[in-house]
């Protein structure tokens, strides 16, 4: 074998070191990043796809009460552009939500009855009841949340805080995605791999979607008939004659290869080891709801968002589909927020108990509002509602996010913004920040002009850090 | 040409089939009143007529027109309740100039559950009944289509079983073949939601005619609906100003002349003979300019729907950038494409150029491919380039000329090992003092596994196909919206070049993001190559190259028997080169090393010799060949198998 006598342990000195604990710095960030202090080493963001109504959640508007089934006044729409689904409706009666509110926690913060789990954790949220974005369909405005534009092909935000911040654990991927679908609406609005895209920016850095089956990541699983100790002698093989080669051409490319082969036997250890959840204890497993027993449920994905949490994966994102309620909306309402609610008022106490809630900072919204007024029949106990861009509700939580803040408030039709109006960049520029990036001075270089998640917008808002 | 003659042969033959219907119908006489009224004394038994305005243009004398563009339908309130367990027909006159729902009555919400009959925007019938939307219902398609702007009698029998077996479709009095989506109906279609004409929930409405809807509390047969057409017919032609008489005459005729009938089926015959030799003709989209251009006008402050109507403008190169001959006449895009491959335009000819050339060397001779903007950084040989797009330009656009002098020069003929400094010196190669050494790109990798194994189909041309992809991408997210699920090709599909491959923009194929190919929602013309674990993964596990490993593994065993020589061969088939004695040392305490796991479990032989489909027969089942397709696995892995030297 002459001078390529190299087994695995000289491998593994090529290999770039694993950095899980605090003093390391994280590998293959870029140089000068994180620009200031972070607050948060990692997000995750639960996405409520379909965009869940505020009214029935967040945004008490006890007003309505009494002008229900009255017209929406002129004044409020000033002549609001509607979708195709309700501009052809001759009348926009109000209808006010038949869910009760109640003031949760010192803070007193309003919610509704659909939330008794969330609720308890009031004094850790901040509810920001004036989101507002400039999209008035699921597609533009999910891909306006995640990448910053409407039309689709820019990077999303986790593929570019992986590519700012690298992540802090190399035998795992820095943005990880899981998908699950309620039970409110059955057949609601797909998802596309490009949500989680890296667009121009090196496809490494796109999300790596986690699935419910056997095999949580693509092709992780050896083939039928290879072992592990076959998979093993393989590499050993194959790694051996990379480094020979590499020895003639010299081409450092080859090295990277071996670490990256390395990296891909690590994978298949540390991915099961991270979805096996059978060390869970009883007791946080019943905390998480009875779905958590069944892979691809959300409550299983917070499970998992707070295992990956534990193990340094920098940006989790989970998209929860069903949340467009244009008819039978209470019923449906009350069914995604039972697979919901309890499951996201778990990883927040989670991630609380371990202490982990100080740097993981908490997203929780969808992508634009619904509508007052009433979309199809209006009937005592059912109604449906419409998109509405103009505002709507969200809450974050964690890593250097006040808790038991109400931010904004809207005027009392939930139609528009009276005061503390935010931008879907602003919620962006904000969550660079707690991550420690300037979100202006993230860029990247594409088709000659320099591209960032915020383009030229965005604005930290400081009134609700910690 | 061929097309044409054939074409004008079915012309032909329909234009005579016409003249003899025509003939026929022109001897259309009144039938006799006894006839007519031996018709009209025929009980349709109906539960439920819904027999619209008189004055209405129908072929009955009396329809409902469904004409607003987004109408939400007719409402018969409770009108008549169809059940799962109980017989029912639905008998009707549709006029479609839009297809939808001609009856539904159905639940507005996501179970659906209730009746309907739909028309596919394909002009195909579809029934439901449905309890709970797709998991507990029936819905049968038709093989036939409902024609637009012509009426068709229609009725849909149901025997009460609970099966698609129990319904049967007739046009016009003659029973339809179907296809049957679903078959699973266990619960009730009872529903509150009212009966509708012309419209259910979620679907456009139908738009047209809708004429002598009656249900009946049995299935009707043949016969019966004969009867209920010819009742419906002379109806119409016994009233003196019947509306749309033509109609009602070609369809009296339909019912009552068995010659006239005849003509019009071979007549259908040969329209359809000819639909199909015009949709066998492979057509080319052609832009055309338009006879008198749209005039355009300034934007105000850029508002798409505020142009300002003193302010048109016209077409107009930047006036610095002018050549060519100055027109004085409204300039099109063939004076654009003129200008663009202008000689005095050099911009063209170099990017194409440098695209070539970095397809080549792997970089550009401009970096940024796609950008050759003041903001770009400068090429590095500028004389070179400008060489080249002269050479190419003068060579009349030669590509192939081109591609030839750049391979042939003593540049690219460099070998790519190099010093170390080399490397780290200039890691991009962009001083080309070495040859260029970069990863394949993602359709060329599998390309080229497969080509190594002796998979590849050559075809050229054709549809697009679609090649193995783990199982519920597409349904995950998209939830089948679109195309339904992905349905795997066979046979020589699977294996071709993945310039073929199926492209959903919304959820790729995983293995082509995963190797850089760019996702098509932006133009990217160049590519990352990125080098990640998930990569390694992919070429480890994915069945397409553990296929093609154990086929590179067949191929070597039939050039030989020897070990020595199987690994040689295996190696070079990759790698266009002969291994080193180093090299076939680790590859063969590879082998010697899966052998012995093999010999020792029969089982995993058999299971790692049958992933893919491709199958090899059980004597060729042998640990032995398991080993070698090992070693051609870790073959078809190598940095130089994938990379390009």
């Amino acid at each position: 074998m002459g001078k390529i006598g190299i087994g695995t342990l000289a491998l593994n000195a090529l290999l770039p070191s694993t950095s899980q604990s605090d003093d390391q710095p994280s590998s293959n960030g870029l140089f000068g990043l994180p620009h200031i202090k972070p607050k948060a080493k990692r997000v995750i963001y639960m996405f409520q796809s379909g965009a869940p109504s505020q009214f029935e959640l967040f945004d008490y508007k006890p007003k309505l009460i009494d002008l229900q089934r009255t017209e929406l006044p002129a004044s409020i729409r000033q002549d609001q552009r509607l979708t195709g689904m309700t501009s052809g409706q001759k009348s926009f009666p109000i209808a006010p939500s038949i869910f009760k509110f109640k003031q949760h926690g010192q803070s007193g913060t309003w919610m509704s009855e659909l939330l008794p789990y969330t609720s308890k954790w009031a004094d850790d949220l901040c509810v920001i009841k004036t989101m507002k974005t400039e999209a008035i369909n699921h597609d533009p405005a999910i891909t306006f949340c995640q990448t910053g534009f409407q039309l689709a092909g820019r990077p999303s935000i986790g593929a570019w805080v992986a590519y700012g911040l690298g992540s802090e654990n190399q035998d795992l991927p820095g943005y990880v995605v899981m998908v699950s679908r309620g039970t409110g609406r059955a057949a609601g609005q797909p998802l596309y791999d490009r949500l989680w895209g890296s667009g121009f920016l090196p496809t490494k850095y796109q999300g790596v979607k986690f699935r419910g089956g056997n095999e949580p990541v693509l092709y992780l699983e050896n083939p039928n008939g290879c072992t592990t100790q076959l998979r093993r002698n393989m590499l050993d093989g194959i790694n051996q004659l990379n480094r020979g080669r590499y020895e003639q051409v010299h081409d450092p490319e080859i090295l990277t290869r071996i670490s990256q082969y390395e990296l891909s036997f690590r994978m298949q250890s540390a991915v099961p080891d991270l979805t096996d959840i059978s060390d869970e204890t009883e007791e946080t497993l019943k905390m998480y709801g009875p779905s958590v027993n069944q892979p691809g449920t959300y409550a299983r994905n917070c499970l998992l968002a707070r295992r990956m949490a534990e193990r340094g994966v920098r940006f989790i994102q989970l998209f929860h589909m069903g949340w467009d309620q244009h008819n039978n909306l209470p019923d449906h309402m009350s069914k995604q927020c039972h697979d919901t609610d309890q499951a996201s008022a778990a990883l927040l106490s989670d991630l609380k108990q371990r202490g982990l809630l100080d740097d993981t900072l908490l997203v929780w919204g969808g992508e634009f509002g619904r509508t007052v007024y009433c979309q199809g029949k209006l009937t005592e106990k059912n109604y449906g509602r419409d998109h509405h861009p103009r505002n709507y509700s969200i809450w974050m939580a964690g890593g250097g996010i006040q808790g038991g803040l109400t931010y904004g408030e809207t005027d009392d039709f939930s139609y528009n913004v009276v005061e503390k109006p935010v931008e879907v960049h602003d919620v962006n520029a904000t969550i660079m920040h707690l991550l420690g990036i300037q979100h202006k001075k993230l860029t990247y270089r594409f088709q000659g002009r320099d591209f960032r998640l915020t383009d030229v917008h965005g604005h930290v808002i400081h009134e609700i850090l910690s | 040409q061929q097309y044409q003659s054939n074409v004008s042969k079915v012309d032909t033959a329909i234009k005579k089939l016409q003249g003899e219907v025509e003939e026929r119908f022109s001897q259309f006489q009144r039938p006799a009143a006894d006839e007519i009224a031996e018709s009209l004394a025929f009980d349709p038994r109906s539960v439920l007529d819904l027999e619209g305005d008189t004055n209405n243009n129908s072929i009955t004398g009396r329809s409902y027109a469904l004409k607003e563009p987004s109408h939400q339908g007719l409402g018969f309130g409770e009108g008549y309740t169809f059940r799962s367990n109980k017989a029912f027909s639905v008998s009707g006159w549709v006029k479609p100039t839009s297809y939808g729902a001609i009856l539904s009555r159905m639940a507005a919400d996501d179970t659906y559950q209730g009746f309907d009959m739909l028309i596919n925007p394909d002009g195909r019938l579809s029934v439901h009944l449905i309890h709970d939307w797709p998991k507990n219902a029936i819905k049968i398609t038709t093989n036939q289509v409902i024609l637009k702007n012509r009426w068709t009698h229609v009725v849909v029998s149901y025997g009460g079983g609970s099966h698609a077996e129990d319904l049967q479709i007739y046009f016009n009095g003659v029973e339809q073949n179907f296809g049957v989506d679903a078959d699973k109906l266990s619960g009730s279609i009872e529903t509150k939601q009212e009966l509708l004409l012309g419209f259910r929930h979620q679907t456009p409405p139908f738009k047209g005619q809708i004429a002598g809807v009656q249900v009946f509390n049995e299935t009707l047969i043949a016969d019966e609906i004969k009867g209920v057409i010819k009742h419906d017919l002379a109806v119409a032609l016994n009233h003196h100003n019947a509306a749309d008489p033509e109609a009602a005459r070609h369809h009296w005729l339909l019912q009552t002349d068995d010659e006239y009938l005849q003509l019009n089926r071979r007549l259908v015959k040969e329209q359809v003979r000819k639909r199909a030799i015009e949709s066998s003709i492979p057509t080319v989209m052609v832009m055309k300019e338009a006879e008198s251009p749209r005039a355009t006008y300034v934007l105000d402050r850029g508002q798409y729907d505020k142009p300002i109507r003193d302010e048109e403008i016209y077409p107009k190169f930047p006036a610095v950038l002018e050549f060519g001959d100055a027109a004085n006449r409204r300039l099109n895009r063939l004076d654009l494409a003129q200008w663009i491959t202008h000689r005095n335009n050099p911009l063209t000819a170099r990017v194409a150029v440098n695209r070539i050339w970095s397809q080549l060397f792997g970089v550009g001779i401009h970096k940024t491919v796609e950008d050759f903007g003041i903001q770009s950084p400068q090429p590095t040989h500028i004389e070179l380039l400008d060489f080249l797009a002269v050479a190419f330009v003068d060579s009349g656009w030669d590509l192939k000329r081109l591609i030839k002098m750049l391979v042939t020069s003593a540049t690219y003929r460099q070998s790519s090992h190099a010093v170390i400094d080399s490397f780290s010196d200039d890691p991009q190669n962009l001083r080309l003092a070495r040859g260029s050494r970069f990863r394949l790109s993602a359709e060329a990798i599998r390309d080229n596994a497969l080509a190594i194994s002796g998979l590849l189909s050559r075809r050229v041309g054709g549809p697009s196909v679609k090649p193995y992809q783990p199982d519920g991408l597409w349904d995950e997210l998209a939830g089948g919206a679109g195309e339904g699920k992905y349905v795997m090709d066979r046979d020589e599909n699977l294996y071709r070049r993945s310039l073929y491959t199926y492209r959903k923009r919304t959820v790729p194929h995983p293995t082509m993001s995963t190797f850089d190919a760019s996702s098509r929602e932006i133009c990217q013309v160049g590519r990352q190559r990125t080098n990640t674990p998930l990569q390694a993964l992919a070429l480890l596990n994915d069945k397409t190259y553990v296929e093609a490993a154990r086929h590179l593994a067949i191929r070597t065993v039939s050039q030989t028997s020897l070990l020595k020589k199987q690994i040689e061969f295996a190696f070079r088939s990759a790698t266009a080169r002969r291994p080193m004695l180093w090299e076939v040392d680790i590859l063969t305490a590879s082998y010697q090393q899966a052998l012995v796991k093999f010999q020792e479990d029969p089982d995993e032989v058999a299971e790692y010799l049958t992933v893919g489909v491709r199958q090899i027969p059980n004597s060729d089942v042998k640990p032995e060949l398991a080993a070698l397709a090992v070693v051609c696995s870790m073959i078809l892995n190598l940095d130089e198998t994938i990379t390009r030297e």
